[in-house]
């Protein structure tokens, strides 16, 4: 049971602005192109929440109390910094594509959402615990799940999707290609998820006998979340790439699933976004005040009154509506979302270097430490993560726009 | 900012067939929203909106190919805001049947955009030759 929702949790979670966005311009511009970038970038994240449920059930440290009491306050402030900076933008664009599938859905302009989105958003948090908000927005989250069957019933052609996972040389759009790849590996290894992913392991005290569960949820749960922006992006591959049509606004984007569901599809794609972006902001809105908790040594938990921990509170009550005002001066969403995913992966070496030393300490995970095959993996993370980090500033430039 | 950069860093055939490309992308996107409305697949706030962002975009392309026409091939330059200007004009119509809820005049009205969409990328693929 335990193992079940942790999948629907992880499947739900891996959903939100970013992956949607992301893979429906891969499969309007390139096909099944790039189908490849987001199984590599699964799998890496895969290792990646496996090593944070296995630090926060052995050492009951979140990631970044670990970081903080490891390496220093002097070195972490430099990731905590970069992490809040981050997580601020993605926070934004998920309030932003809740706007906008509002928008979708009523018709009226995005701006006029922000505030009830982000007073929404409020009082789910304050008023909520983890566990409630986890599972509402788990069991809601799962009607991502029509992407899924909207492919199925385009019947691709197993070779055409079958070589989209072998990577590829685009013939055309070099820098928007790479930018892509980019903005995939941002979208699907979000440094938040990281943290959240340990915060909440600390939150339901997991203990060593969790971690054949962690381990399960870390596969199944990331495996599934994957093929779900997966057949997003061979449902766009199918509608859209053949008519020509570039995703550069959700408008373009909610025809999506018309031709599988002819009268349901534009309303199951304003939901779908609604739901995922609104609950991925619950998580990061909770991330937010999670990570300079953690690192200063406040009172943190969702699960206690907000009289207990006050200045969690302040932190995520002022990042909400801090977000909500970006885009009440009509920031575009879909446009910040590439900004924030782009930002991502240049402070991942930052946030996933420190994981490497931790993970191989004796005193935090005793004989749960790391063995040479999730070294090497890290290892290899951290090389794509510095390889992208000094290409994602100039590929946006070339091929963001 | 991002975007105003990438546009300067551009050669200018590379520049023309950003244009041409994105002034196709919005005609088709404006071709498939009608289509959907026309089938009452989805609602008439949705189509008069993305119409309007259509013919925005299309207006943005066609201007930005007007003041770049020292740098860029005139023949392409005309062409290419040509087939532009007749799209907009397209879908300016559509957007006036979506208003008076007009299904068969805007089934009519988007009738010439494939053709537009065709010339727009055939005129794509000389200007990608050429550079």
């Amino acid at each position: 049971m335990q193992v079940a929702l942790g999948i629907v949790t992880s499947i739900a979670g891996f959903v939100e602005v970013g992956s949607i966005s992301t893979s429906l311009q891969a499969g309007a511009t390139f096909g099944f192109q790039l189908l490849w970038a987001i199984a590599l970038a699964a799998t890496c994240l895969i290792f990646l929440i496996e090593m944070s449920g296995r630090l926060a059930a052995v050492s009951k440290h979140t990631l970044a109390d670990a970081v903080r009491e490891r390496l220093g306050f002097g070195y972490h402030v430099v990731p905590l910094t970069a992490e809040l900076i981050v997580d601020f933008l993605v926070l934004a664009a998920e309030i932003g594509g809740a706007c906008f599938a509002l928008q979708l859905l009523t018709g009226i302009r995005f701006q006029y959402w922000a505030l009830p989105v982000a007073l929404a958003a409020w009082l789910a948090l304050w008023k909520g615990t983890f566990g409630a908000i986890e599972k509402g927005v788990s069991l809601l989250g799962l009607i991502a799940l029509c992407f899924v069957v909207a492919a199925v019933q385009l019947h691709p052609r197993g070779r055409d999707v079958g070589a989209g996972f072998l990577p590829s040389l685009p013939q055309h759009h070099a820098p928007n290609y790479w930018f892509l790849v980019v903005s995939i590996v941002g979208a699907t290894m979000s440094p938040y998820l990281m943290n959240f992913y340990s915060s909440g392991a600390v939150e339901e005290e997991w203990t060593e006998d969790n971690l054949v569960t962690n381990r399960l949820t870390a596969l199944l749960g990331m495996g599934f979340g994957s093929c779900v922006s997966m057949c997003v992006l061979i449902v766009s591959a199918m509608v859209l790439h053949p008519e020509g049509v570039k995703v550069e606004s959700f408008e373009q984007g909610a025809l999506v699933l018309t031709r599988a569901f002819p009268y349901w599809g534009f309303l199951l794609f304003g939901v779908t976004l609604l739901v995922e972006c609104f609950g991925a902001a619950l998580e990061i809105g909770m991330n937010i005040a999670y990570v300079p908790s953690q690192a200063l040594g406040w009172n943190w938990s969702e699960n206690v009154k907000p009289s207990e921990n006050a200045r969690f509170c302040l932190v995520y009550t002022a990042a909400i509506f801090g977000a909500a005002l970006l885009m009440l001066v009509g920031v575009d969403p879909i446009e910040l979302t590439r900004f924030s995913m782009a930002f991502t992966v240049l402070i991942l070496p930052l946030i996933v270097l420190p994981l490497l030393v931790i993970m191989n300490d004796e005193r935090y995970l005793h004989e749960f430490r790391n063995g040479w095959l999730a070294n090497a993996v890290v290892i290899v993370i951290v090389g794509l993560a510095f390889v992208l980090a000094l290409v994602a500033i100039p590929l946006e430039i070339l091929g963001g726009s | 900012m991002l975007a105003a950069c990438a546009l300067a860093c551009a050669s200018p055939q590379q520049k023309l067939a950003r244009s041409v490309e994105d002034a196709a992308s919005w005609a088709a996107s404006a071709r498939l929203v009608a289509a959907a409305w026309a089938a009452n697949k989805v609602p008439t706030a949705y189509a008069k909106s993305a119409l309007e962002s259509a013919r925005g975009r299309l207006q943005r392309q066609r201007e930005s190919l007007m003041n770049s026409v020292r740098e860029l091939p005139a023949e392409h330059v005309a062409t290419a805001v040509g087939l532009i200007s007749r799209a907009e004009s397209a879908v300016e119509n559509m957007e006036s049947a979506v208003a008076r809820r007009d299904r068969p005049r805007l089934i009519h009205e988007y009738e010439p955009l494939p053709e537009l969409e065709r010339r727009l990328r055939a005129l794509l693929q000389a200007a990608r030759g050429s550079s």
